[in-house]
């Protein structure tokens, strides 16, 4: 027995993921024909359209339009297909159903996709440590790399705008070798284009923003909060004998991830509170891109020093340097107690030699 | 004195010479009296020196074994062994710590009697040993019988505790 059902129109979207306006990204959809079955579960099955018949024209709706378009206003179901295929791209942000328009006898299904276009929205991240959302800490005098995203790739370039809003605390520069300004224009994004920029820090306190804009998007601000350089200094309160070599110190930049500028480096004065102890080899240094560097410092006489690295913007950092001299004893207290025509052995004991 | 060898009486000054890779030396410090105190200096070229003083006690005699008899049975022979030791004031006490004999030290006349020789027959019941240089020395005893007995050792010329007595048990 053939038992006779209605038939209907669906569309249904092939690919998942969302939409973002300004962006070419698409969703594939499908139309298909239906059987409706009289089953709890199952109440329609895709059937291809009987051939010989002649082929369907289907109007699609949008609800509301201008939301999302494709190709073409109907998409043709040929005879012997139970399917067809289009593209929708997105329009603007908001909400829109997508549905099969009347076409008789075919019944029209409640509203199959309903799209969801997001607006474009851009952000921006900077690689420095970061205490809260949009905000960030900056070592004066670095450069700190930023990065822009957005959640979509547009579909024509994007000039995103990043601006100082306190040039006399922070600059902007595309590259780090450019010369650093109060706002850049970055003309294009993603992919072909570059998408970071740098953050020059001037000032050791504060805090500054910067303003990160586009045509079509919301600006967004990053607040940054701005540091004096930090310097590291190893090894910290050592010590040394006069007979030995001069002790190798290591001084560092502490970045956070920061780079020095092209070409720029940080200069160093070192200096000894007594030479006459402690001799600094090197009065002057440079850091450049590797942001560290070394010194030696020689023991004069014993006594204590302290070694002091001062960078030209003022941040210091200091260790003490203990200077000892080599002495000869025995491996035993000041005084010794022995009874008559007893002996002791005592081994002779040298500080600033290594035993065998 | 200070030697750079324990069995060679040593000078009021002596020199070492260190070489590179070698083991620092050992120095002998030798004791001649048995009051007062020495002062010694450790210098070296290229070191700080460094000074001692040397507080001088006098020294006696220990019983270092058997203790109470024990390792020695009845009927058999076994050694009675001594010690130099040194008078050491510490805590308003007084000790008797053993020390290696320096080798200046002049022979040593030593006496033992037993207190019970039906008990404990010494072997060796006076003589004079050269304990210069040596830890410790010993005497000869047998054990005749189960009993108890003291065993007293005088030993000249020592300025400390110059005799020793030890209880012994046998059983």
């Amino acid at each position: 027995m053939v038992s006779l059902r209605e038939s209907a129109l669906r569309v249904s979207q092939e690919n998942s993921g969302s939409l973002v306006a300004g962006t070419d990204n698409s969703a594939r959809m499908r139309l298909t024909t239906f059987t409706i079955l009289p089953t709890a579960n199952s109440s329609i099955v895709g059937y291809e359209l009987r051939r010989g018949r002649s082929d369907v024209v289907v109007p699609i709706v949008y609800d509301p339009p201008g939301i999302v378009e494709s190709d073409s206003p109907t998409v043709l179901l040929r005879s012997g297909d139970f399917a067809s295929f289009f593209n929708v791209r997105p329009l603007a942000a908001g909400s829109t159903e997508v549905r099969a328009g009347a076409v008789p006898p075919f019944q029209t299904l409640p509203t199959d996709v309903t799209f969801r276009v997001e607006p474009l929205r851009l952000g921006a991240s900077l690689n420095a440590p970061s205490p809260s959302t949009s905000r960030y800490i900056l070592t004066q005098r670095l450069l700190t790399l930023g990065q822009l995203y957005l959640n979509g790739q547009p579909s024509q370039p994007l000039a995103i705008r990043v601006e100082s809003l306190n040039p006399q605390l922070v600059k902007v520069m595309v590259g780090s070798g450019d010369t650093p300004g109060d706002a850049i224009v970055l003309p294009g994004y993603l992919p072909n284009n570059p998408s970071r920029f740098y953050v020059m820090a001037l000032g050791s306190a504060g805090e500054a923003q910067i303003r990160i804009s586009g045509p079509g998007l919301d600006p967004i601000i990053l607040t940054l909060t701005l540091g004096p350089i930090i310097l590291s200094l190893e090894p910290r309160n050592t010590s040394q004998f006069t007979n030995r070599g001069p002790v190798e110190f290591a001084v560092s930049l502490g970045s956070n991830g920061a780079v020095l500028p092209a070409g720029f480096g940080v200069r160093l004065t070192i200096t000894s509170s007594n030479p006459e102890i402690a001799e600094v080899q090197t009065g002057t240094l440079v850091l450049r891109d590797n942001l560290s560097a070394k010194f030696n410092v020689t023991p004069k006489r014993a006594g204590i020093a302290t070694i002091r690295v001062t960078e030209d913007g003022g941040s210091t950092v200091t260790t003490t340097f203990q200077v000892l001299e080599p002495t000869v004893g025995l491996d035993s207290s000041a005084v010794i107690y022995m009874g008559h025509y007893s002996q002791k052995s005592l081994r002779l004991n040298f500080t600033g030699v290594t035993p065998v | 004195m200070v030697g750079t060898k324990a069995d060679v009486a040593g000078a009021s000054e002596t020199t070492v010479t260190i070489r590179n890779g070698q083991p620092w030396p050992t120095l002998y410090l030798q004791a001649l009296a048995n009051t007062g105190s020495a002062t010694f200096v450790i210098s070296a070229t290229g070191f700080v020196s460094s000074e001692f003083q040397v507080n001088l006690s006098g020294a006696g005699v220990t019983v270092l074994s058997p203790e109470y008899g024990a390792g020695i049975s009845v009927g058999s022979a076994g050694r009675l062994k001594y010690s130099l030791c040194e008078v050491m004031q510490s805590g308003g006490q007084t000790y008797c710590a053993l020390v290696r004999a320096a080798p200046q030290m002049p022979p040593v006349t030593v006496e033992t009697t037993a207190s019970d020789t039906t008990v404990l027959q010494i072997t060796e019941p006076k003589t004079t040993l050269t304990i210069a240089n040596q830890d410790s020395w010993s005497f000869g005893v047998k054990v005749l019988r189960t009993g108890s007995s003291r065993v007293r050792v005088m030993a000249q010329p020592l300025s400390g505790n110059n005799a020793a007595e030890v209880f012994l048990n046998f059983f």
